[in-house]
């Protein structure tokens, strides 16, 4: 149960993701006599089996190195085959704190799509819990289904293969009961109807229903409404990365610190220079060399020329010279930098409410009602 | 006098198998867990904790004594032993003098949310598109309305005014311009009307995400109880955690207990959570609110000063001392004995967790200055699990996210940021909010790793 329960040890079937970059992660299952091929180099499973998960290793060869990660439903959603547009980590885990999915809910879902909020939602409700599942693309549900039992997540996951727009999320023998509904669905106004078969019926329901058209959105709302749903509202999550660095604290004072040296060791060559000429009519080729030198900055003997970082006078931000981000040399700030590109829309996420229908006990004959604890 | 060691033994029932028993921790008294499921909201309890959603949104906060009665200021007031034993989320009204309360009849078509309790055909005879109304001949000026504060105020007071939809009613009959506006214009009015004058209420269940929503209408208050933490970045947190029963999480906790009963909501009752702190006593408060009982954090919350976990060779070792001989003591003293043998043994504990490197995650919230807290923090953390470090300072993060690149023992540290923007949600008329809240804080987030 990879994404329901943590394991230290990698062990022969195990899912492992083979952590090579940031942008490059992917799965693999452990099998005696198989090996991971990359562009890093050649993995024995063999060699990988009884590692500590998080542990580095070098290929056979040792010209790379991967880490063994464990799997988790939000690695996966970077790793995993897409069969359609995911729904990504930022929109999952609002999604899930706001339906209030927790261990032991029930949940409805539909469609599968890749199956990557399958595997967050799973690790939440767990073993206590269950989720079902609906995939009316007969290929991409055959693909989901055999995900899910490699991933061993059948006692928490049940898929069906249906399209829940014309069938309804009924399934035989099964009290389903739900207490939170995903639909991510291209009509979900034609699935809300279905919807209050299958939910509890002694709690409160939330639902999310996740499009990419605001056209959707008002047809969806309209569905809400007319199936009793309460407090819609649509949001939209935007999420984005920020890069941190560090770059060099470059003072003004330095720079005219640095001109008025170069403006000084120029005036100093020149005059050097013109001394020279003045009292040689003629010069040796060596000479002239070390006059060029004297004015290129490189003459050693420059006058007060602190060797910062470079070989030219004062140098205080090493211009010219290759300089690794922190060095000791010069002094650095922290500061962060956003992503070049980031989603700036997902989908719309539109919420609502169904309150359970009302039991008999806590009515009066007047239509008021009464407590019954 | 009864015998402690006994008393222990008699309350010895479901709770038997916990980690207690495992480090041989023995309590003077036992705190209890409710008799039922804590992590269930379905349905009101008394003498538990309540939010109350109002018709303008706003969120009001209280605890549910039977025999009492809760007073919503101008919404009126009402008997907490009416809604006891119902499923949360129904709204009810207000039944003007009696203060018994009816359910909002759901039944029927709504534009809006609390709609159906009036009868829209009274306004709106005709749509915009057969009228052709439009704003231009409607003038804004304080005689539009006919009404004098008086009168409404006389009407506040009269036995029939029926929820509030008398006045209402009375004050759209008296608003000169009405038939004028615009039909949204028109729905606009009647909700500004609705938000002030409906008695109407409902009640939710407390929740975490709940608690950051109330805590923010104080905007002052949220910044500084909650570090600003937002119901998003909150969600974000527990999925890039990876939250789920049965973990063991190491947690630095500056929110009054907002993070820890986070993760115990994703828990649900099975694993640890081992909280460090810097003073002598851990701040959990919002653990109350949320309803868990005092068995409940216990059995699953060990609360541990970064002092003791940090240098647990500067710390006290309280011996085990042989029952014969503690009942003969008196029982202030035996009863302090327990107390520090309990501490000291959590503390083992911990410190057991940590040099195992059993911790399952690292999630720190905490106004200490991050990057020295994580340094000494990361290496009680196990392989391959997450480090999550919430701020409300991307400047913290930044400079931590830079001591973690040069760590070898970290894995890719990120810093996210994710915002929620809400729309007005009505058909025909979808747009973002006019203002929203802003802030709600950042992620940084890494992989523990072992380099080669």
């Amino acid at each position: 149960m990879p994404f329901t329960k943590y394991s230290d040890e990698v062990k022969e079937g195990d899912l492992v993701l083979a952590w090579m970059t940031r942008s490059n992660i992917k799965p693999m299952f452990i099998k005696r006599g198989e090996q991971f091929n990359t562009r890093y180099g050649v993995f024995t499973h063999e060699k990988l089996i009884g590692r500590k998960y998080g542990d580095q290793v070098p290929s056979t060869h040792g010209n790379g190195f991967i880490y063994l990660i464990h799997p988790t439903p939000e690695l996966w959603s970077l790793s995993l085959p897409h069969r359609t547009q995911i729904v990504y980590t930022p929109d999952a885990s609002y999604i899930v704190q706001r339906l209030k999915i927790r261990p032991g809910s029930k949940v409805l879902e539909a469609g599968t799509g890749s199956g990557s909020f399958t595997h967050a939602l799973a690790r939440t409700v767990g073993s206590k819990g269950h989720l079902y599942t609906y995939e009316y693309h007969e290929p991409r549900f055959i693909d989901a289904r055999v995900e899910i039992e490699t991933h061993k997540l059948n006692n928490v996951v049940t898929i069906t293969h249906r399209d829940v727009c014309n069938e309804g999320f009924d399934i035989e023998n099964a009290k389903i009961e739900a207490s939170a509904i995903f639909l991510d669905l291209p009509s979900p106004w034609s699935a809300i109807p279905h919807i209050s078969r299958v939910v509890a019926s002694n709690r409160i329901v939330n639902i999310c229903c996740f499009s990419p058209c605001i056209e959707q959105v008002a047809k969806t709302i309209e569905a809400l409404k007319a199936n009793g749903w309460k407090n819609i509202e649509m949001v939209e999550i935007n999420a984005r990365k920020h890069e941190s660095r560090q770059e060099m604290v470059r003072d003004v004072d330095d720079a005219i610190g640095r001109l008025r040296d170069v403006k000084k060791r120029r005036t100093d060559g020149l005059n050097k220079r013109n001394n020279r000429i003045e009292s040689e009519t003629e010069g040796s080729s060596t000479e002239k060399r070390q006059l060029e030198d004297i004015d290129s900055g490189n003459d050693s003997t420059a006058p007060n020329a602190p060797k910062v970082g470079g070989t030219k006078g004062f140098n205080p931000f090493g211009k010219g010279t290759r300089i690794k981000q922190g060095d000791e040399k010069f002094k650095w700030r922290n500061v962060s930098r956003a992503e070049t590109e980031y989603k700036s829309h997902t989908s719309y996420l539109t919420f609502a409410t169904l309150p359970p229908p009302i039991p008999a006990n806590i009515l009066n004959e007047d239509g008021t009602v009464r407590g019954c604890m | 006098m009864k015998d402690v060691a006994q008393v222990s033994v008699d309350n010895d029932c479901k709770i038997d198998r916990n980690i207690d028993e495992v480090i041989g921790i023995t309590k003077h008294r036992k705190p209890q867990e409710h008799p039922y499921d804590e992590f269930d909201h379905s349905i009101i309890r008394p003498n538990t904790y309540c939010m109350i959603r109002l018709p303008s949104k706003t969120l009001r906060f209280g605890r549910l004594i039977p025999d009492q009665s809760i007073n919503l200021g101008k919404f009126g007031s009402f008997q907490v032993d009416d809604i006891l034993g119902h499923p949360f989320g129904y709204t009810y009204e207000i039944i003007d003098q009696t203060n018994k309360l009816r359910i909002v009849n759901e039944l029927a078509y709504q534009e809006h949310e609390t709609f159906s309790t009036i009868n829209r055909d009274i306004y709106f005879e005709q749509s915009d598109e057969l009228t052709g109304a439009n704003d231009k001949g409607c003038y804004d000026s304080n005689q539009s309305q006919t009404m004098t504060m008086e009168q409404i105020e006389t009407l506040k007071k009269m036995p029939n005014t029926d929820s509030g939809r008398d006045i209402i009613d009375s004050m759209i009959k008296g608003h000169v311009n009405f038939k004028n506006k615009t039909l949204y214009s028109q729905e606009k009015y009647l909700e500004r009307k609705q938000m002030k004058f409906l008695r109407q209420f409902t009640p939710l269940p407390v929740t975490t995400s709940d608690l950051i929503e109330y805590y923010a209408q104080d905007k002052v208050d949220s910044r500084k109880k909650l570090m600003d933490i937002s119901v998003e970045t909150l969600g974000l947190l527990l999925s890039l955690g990876d939250i789920k029963p049965g973990g063991k999480y190491l947690v630095v906790d500056d929110m009054g207990g907002l993070i820890v009963g986070s993760l115990m909501e994703r828990m649900a009752g099975e694993g640890t959570i081992v909280v460090l702190h810097e003073n002598e006593q851990a701040n959990l408060d919002i653990l109350k609110y949320l309803n868990f009982s005092e068995g409940l954090v216990d059995r699953m919350v060990k609360t541990v000063p970064y002092y003791a976990f940090l240098h647990p060779e500067e710390q006290e070792t309280i011996v085990d001392i042989p029952r014969d001989e503690l009942l003969k003591w008196k029982s202030g003293k035996r009863g302090q004995y327990y107390r520090k043998r309990t501490h000291f043994l959590t503390f083992q504990y911990a410190r057991k967790l940590s040099e195992n490197q059993e911790f399952d995650a690292l999630i720190i919230a905490s106004s200490l200055y991050i990057p020295s807290l994580v340094d000494h923090l990361i290496i009680s953390i196990n392989s391959s699990r997450p480090i999550t470090v919430y701020s409300n300072n991307l400047e913290y993060l930044t400079e931590t996210s830079q001591f973690l690149q040069k760590n070898s023992s970290t894995l890719a540290p990120t810093i996210s940021e994710i915002r929620c923007r809400p729309y007005q949600s009505i058909p025909g008329r979808i747009h973002p909010l006019m203002s929203m809240r802003d802030g709600g804080g950042f992620l940084l987030t890494a992989f523990k790793v072992n380099p080669c």
